[in-house]
């Protein structure tokens, strides 16, 4: 009973934490910053099919007088066993500090990182979805769309492999997060041109100043302040973080879970963590990409990490994002082809399509409608409201 | 009794290390033979070719698939001819892979020889049965698992008695008797010391070739093989007869979901990954094993679970 109340006690600090911090948000310095509101990439688009530079609305940035805790974050005991910190991607020389996340945070909602002023990051990974993209397929700055779904951002941190996107194709975060800023259809910037573009904000220099030493901006910077952003969106606050905190193992009935919830943790261990929970009790990811399936054909439908290896054997590969906070990170799977967690279990309870590529662990599971239920109830004990709403990941422009 | 046990099999003699619950490491890697070719790559790529003039013009490309031109045109087009695609795909890739290895390969259970037991009683205790019908059900469970493999294992002698020398059949006799062997013992684990059972397994796949190092005549060999696979089947499930059975037996203790839900869960192939890293800190107890036993030992199953559970 002590451990219990001891978890519970550590999780109730923690929120009152937040909320202390949230009390303090607005500080001395405020800057109005002239960004085009997000989430009207299509009308930015002229006559002629060219997008337009949009017509700049006032935006105030509000950032705290002290600056949120990114670095120092107190993690739950199951995150700090010897197999969970080895899953952590951080290089030695980018690690998340509380001005170079900051800067990363300003950076994400700034919708003046696409060539028209239209989106930002975070115009399609929304924090109340998880960071994922409650679309199917992602919309560019032109109103284009992508032929992607945008992936969850959760606890990128502790992907171990640390090779981004459904393809694999960014060996790291730092990487990964200039990508789509050049991408012709997401935000169609160059990275020559943003330090100039973001360089006539004089805040922009503070905030680099802050974060790197001196106020000079450069591609790489961007690149590396958004990564310390990234790397510092850690869920691990769920009732499973919790359940878990006070049981002896994850395969132990945890004690704040429901006798469904339960049940469905137990069918999770026994049929799908070795693919989604190898090696450790904390993260939930795949630690590699996997066919599961999805298609049978294998010249018309995305080839994965195969279209960028083209090795034979990663044809139809995709990395899998964590399944943390999962019951809201729909719609699922590269394409967005699935609504909801329902079909993704009768994905995976059918075995797939017959793709030669197709993992073994992807295999007939005949979950019966029950069991199908006692999952379901499980995945969502992943859902982490404190990081949800956790404002040190908001939107810091008004 | 078991519940909250975690178990792992490791590999012995590979790298990568493995340590989580519920989940069983083992020999082999991926058993699929069936693969994408360089062929169906080239087929893939070709699909891009707009304008069909026999080659992929950067263009024509998605943009995060441009990269490919730069890797593979050897002949400064900027395209990709199907030679050109043919070569790309035997090329070795140069791709970091981060802080961490990737996982081993995976095997079902039941081609690595690995007993069903931990299956068909792992898939009761998902049910979370009250105290009292977990009492009535597991001695049910358990004798049906040894029948099942008492059955299958005197099915499978009678029949290799018949195919085989003497000689032959007591090295398969003994053979098929050393599969599994248990020990207990404390080891270090990458979050501390903990004791740990080890189940050491010869596997089915050893079986196999040692019977193909007998070099029978092929009629004999086809028919001992057949066997084998058979044997594989029924001491995985049992035959679809000796189910119905356990399952008319389990009416009186299970609701009926109750009873679709573990008839469900006993069809599932459990799927066993590699770990091998685990093994190098248990190699001196496997020598140990292997010593005592005789046995031809490739895989090592370790259940780990608190001390005072697992040292009752």
């Amino acid at each position: 009973m002590d451990l219990i109340r001891g978890v519970f006690a550590f999780f109730l600090t923690g929120w009152v934490l937040a909320l202390g911090l949230s009390s303090g948000e607005w500080g001395p310095s405020e800057w109005v910053s002239k960004v085009h509101a997000q989430g009207t990439p299509s009308a930015a688009v002229g006559a002629s099919g060219a997008p337009d530079k949009a017509r700049p609305t006032e935006r105030t940035l509000r950032l705290p007088a002290t600056p949120y805790q990114y670095a120092d974050v107190t993690l739950p005991p199951h995150f700090m066993t010897t197999a969970a910190r080895r899953f952590d991607n951080t290089p030695p020389d980018n690690p998340v500090t509380d001005a170079g996340a900051t800067l990363g945070r300003v950076l994400f909602y700034d919708t003046r990182l696409s060539a028209n002023n239209t989106v930002s990051c975070a115009s399609c990974h929304v924090q109340a979805n998880g960071f994922a993209d409650p679309n199917g397929v992602s919309r560019g700055f032109a109103g284009g769309h992508t032929d992607r779904h945008a992936m969850n951002l959760v606890n990128l941190r502790f992907h171990p492999r640390a090779r981004f996107f459904w393809d694999e194709r960014a060996g790291n975060l730092e990487e990964m997060t200039l990508l789509p800023i050049e991408n012709s259809l997401e935000m169609g910037r160059t990275l020559d041109e943003l330090p100039e573009a973001l360089g006539r904000d004089p805040r922009y220099g503070e905030l680099f100043r802050d974060a790197f030493g001196d106020p000079r901006i450069t591609p790489q910077r961007i690149g590396r302040a958004l990564a310390q952003f990234l790397r510092s969106m850690l869920s691990y606050q769920s009732r499973y973080d919790v359940g878990r905190a006070a049981a002896r193992s994850a395969a132990e009935d945890f004690p704040n879970y429901t006798l469904q919830e339960n049940r469905g943790k137990a069918l999770f261990m026994r049929n799908c963590a070795v693919c989604h929970l190898e090696n450790q009790e904390a993260h939930f990811v795949v630690n590699t990409p996997v066919n599961t399936g999805l298609d049978e054909d294998t010249r018309t439908t995305d080839g994965g990490v195969g279209d960028i290896t083209l090795k034979p054997a990663d044809m139809g590969l995709f990395k899998s994002p964590s399944l943390r906070n999962v019951e809201v990170t729909g719609p699922y799977m590269h394409d967005g082809r699935f609504a909801t967690l329902e079909a993704v279990l009768e994905h995976y309870s059918s075995g797939g399509k017959n793709h030669p590529n197709r993992d073994i662990r992807v295999q007939p599971l005949h979950f019966t409608a029950s069991e199908k239920a006692a999952l379901i109830g499980f995945l969502k004990t992943l859902t982490d409201h404190a990081f949800l709403a956790d404002p040190k990941f908001s939107d810091p422009f008004q | 009794m078991r519940r909250g046990l975690l178990t792992l099999l490791a590999l012995l003699g590979g790298s990568a290390p493995g340590w989580a619950q519920g989940q069983v490491f083992a020999v082999t890697g991926s058993p699929t033979n069936v693969r994408v070719t360089v062929d169906e790559v080239v087929a893939r790529l070709m699909t891009f070719d707009q304008n069909t003039d026999g080659r992929v013009a950067i263009g024509e490309l998605s943009e995060r698939m441009r990269p490919l031109v730069a890797r593979g045109d050897t002949n400064g087009d900027e395209a990709l001819d199907p030679m050109e695609i043919h070569q790309l795909a035997h090329a070795p890739v140069t791709r970091t892979n981060g802080v961490f290895g990737s996982s081993g390969g995976y095997s079902f259970g039941d081609d690595v020889g690995l007993s069903s037991r931990r299956h068909i009683e792992g898939a009761l205790e998902d049910l979370r049965l009250t105290a009292d019908k977990t009492d009535r059900a597991i001695p049910i469970v358990r004798s049906y698992v040894e029948h099942i493999e008492n059955t299958a294992r005197a099915s499978l002698l009678s029949r290799m008695e018949r195919l085989l020398s003497l000689e032959q059949f007591v090295t398969f006799s003994r053979l098929l008797d050393g599969q599994q062997h248990q020990m207990t013992f404390r080891a270090n684990v990458p979050d501390g010391e903990r004791v740990v059972r080890v189940m050491a397994m010869a596997g089915i796949g050893n079986l196999t070739r040692r019977l193909e190092a007998m070099a029978l005549p092929a009629p004999h060999n086809e028919q001992a093989r057949a066997a084998l696979e058979e044997y594989k089947t029924r001491v995985r499930l049992g035959s679809e007869a000796e189910r119905s059975e356990l399952m008319a037996r389990l009416t009186d203790v299970l609701d009926d979901e109750e009873l679709e839900n573990y008839n469900a869960a006993l069809q599932r192939r459990p799927v066993v990954a590699s770990a091998s890293g685990m093994a190098v800190q248990l190699n001196d107890s496997i020598r140990a094993l292997r010593e005592r036993t005789g046995a031809v030992i490739p895989a090592v199953l370790i259940e780990r679970a608190p001390v005072d559970v697992i040292s009752r």
